[in-house]
């Protein structure tokens, strides 16, 4: 049977009973030398669907609110556990103690903030008189005209968009350790801020969040998802090997 | 009547497990890879609920947009806080003083393992789409496509 991996913890962190992964697998821990890869089984032909990926991220969020993890990329099928073994707490392990210790004691949570449509183009137009001037001429069955409007509003829709970025970053900083801007992709998305916090900190950052939430309301919706592993924050720890000795 | 005052207290309190939405920043995006023993296809999963809006400079969303704003009713204009407005509520009554000295000192310490951009990864997702999605592909094309040399590995 192969393993499908999920994640790394230290070998003396505690988690709860009963964890299950992919197919409601039981999670179980491949362990050495002070680490452990957290693995379930899986058929070598297993079909990924939306369930699996669901499972591979709340299994690590699950892991995430009880102890510092180090997440797998989704799809790392390794043939059994002494190859586990090999190729992460072997191959892989100065680098795993280290990004262990840099989060030691912090977890992400990310905030995800959306324009209401209409309130978001409410405000391009009050911000700019000229162009709710050119909305109220515009005559509505020249298609040139409109698409001029158009491109006219979303670009008003970017600036604003800019704008509202950085108040909800900014709201949120101070509360972070640090702060990692994700690219939105709709056309109202506002921000997607992931942050890394301190686990005593997280009831500060959840009220942090409800008070943004509450000011911005009739605006902006807001989306909090969270304990999770540090992802964002992975690629940004500069190892300094001699310090990890 | 009740599910007005719900909606009325619905304000967040704590976060909530990830949705579909979130794999893409974080477990088709973000961890640790062998590149060896990836195996997975992520072909044929439907993420479609993402890609839903995507902001595309077009035509097409010119007139999506003209379409919206001339639906207003704009005698209704001028309720509504606006972003000044917000920005300044944030500055009077926001995030005074409300992180410890104990953080301060943590931050010293994560600070040295961080490089000094918090924003330099933002080189992700958007472009994404392309590779799920064949209706999506013409129209994304155009945005960063040289970026995706990363994502292959889990896509094989």
């Amino acid at each position: 049977m192969l393993c499908h991996v999920y994640g790394v913890i230290a070998s003396t962190a505690r988690l709860p009973d009963g964890l299950t992964g992919r197919l409601a697998r039981p999670v179980r821990r491949v362990e050495a030398d002070g680490l452990a890869v957290l693995v379930s089984d899986v058929e070598e032909d297993a079909r990924v669907r939306r369930a699996d990926l669901l499972a591979h991220a709340h299994l690590l969020e699950a892991v995430a609110a009880e102890t510092t993890v180090v997440p797998v990329r989704f799809g790392v099928i390794v043939p059994d556990d002494d190859t586990v073994r090999s190729e992460f707490l072997v191959n892989q392990r100065d680098h795993l103690l280290g990004l262990l210790q840099a989060f030691d004691g912090c977890v992400q949570v990310t905030v995800h903030a959306t324009y209401d449509e209409e309130a978001a183009l409410r405000e391009v137009l009050r911000r700019d008189p000229d162009l709710a001037a050119f909305r109220a001429s515009v005559d509505p069955a020249d298609q040139a005209a409109q698409i001029r409007l158009g491109e006219a509003v979303g670009s008003a829709l970017a600036t604003l968009r800019e704008d509202a970025e950085h108040t909800v970053v900014e709201w949120l900083r101070p509360y972070a350790l640090a702060a990692s801007i994700n690219d939105v992709r709709g056309a109202y998305d506002v921000a997607s801020v992931a942050l890394l916090v301190r686990r005593e900190d997280r009831a500060r950052v959840d009220a942090a969040v409800g008070d943004l939430d509450r000011q911005v309301a009739g605006q902006m919706s807001l989306r909090y998802v969270g304990p999770q592993p540090p992802y964002a924050f992975l690629d940004h720890v500069e190892l300094q090997e001699e310090s990890w000795a | 009547m009740t599910v007005m005052q719900q909606s009325a207290n619905r304000y967040l309190d704590r976060p909530a497990p990830s949705s579909l939405a979130d794999v893409i920043d974080t477990i088709l995006d973000k961890g640790l890879v062998i590149d060896i023993y990836v195996r997975v296809s992520l072909v044929g999963i439907e993420l479609l609920t993402i890609d839903a809006r995507i902001v595309i400079a077009s035509v097409d969303t010119y007139l999506r947009f003209a379409q919206a704003v001339n639906r207003l009713d704009l005698s209704e204009v001028g309720d509504a806080k606006g972003l000044p407005d917000l920005v300044q509520g944030l500055t009077e009554s926001g995030a005074k003083g409300k992180t410890s000295g104990a953080l301060e000192g943590v931050k010293e310490k994560v600070g040295e393992l961080f490089g000094s951009d918090d924003d330099e990864d933002e080189d992700e997702d958007e472009g994404d789409e392309e590779q799920r999605q064949p209706r999506a592909q013409k129209k994304t094309a155009q945005r960063r496509p040289q970026k995706r040399a990363a994502r292959s590995r889990s896509q094989g």
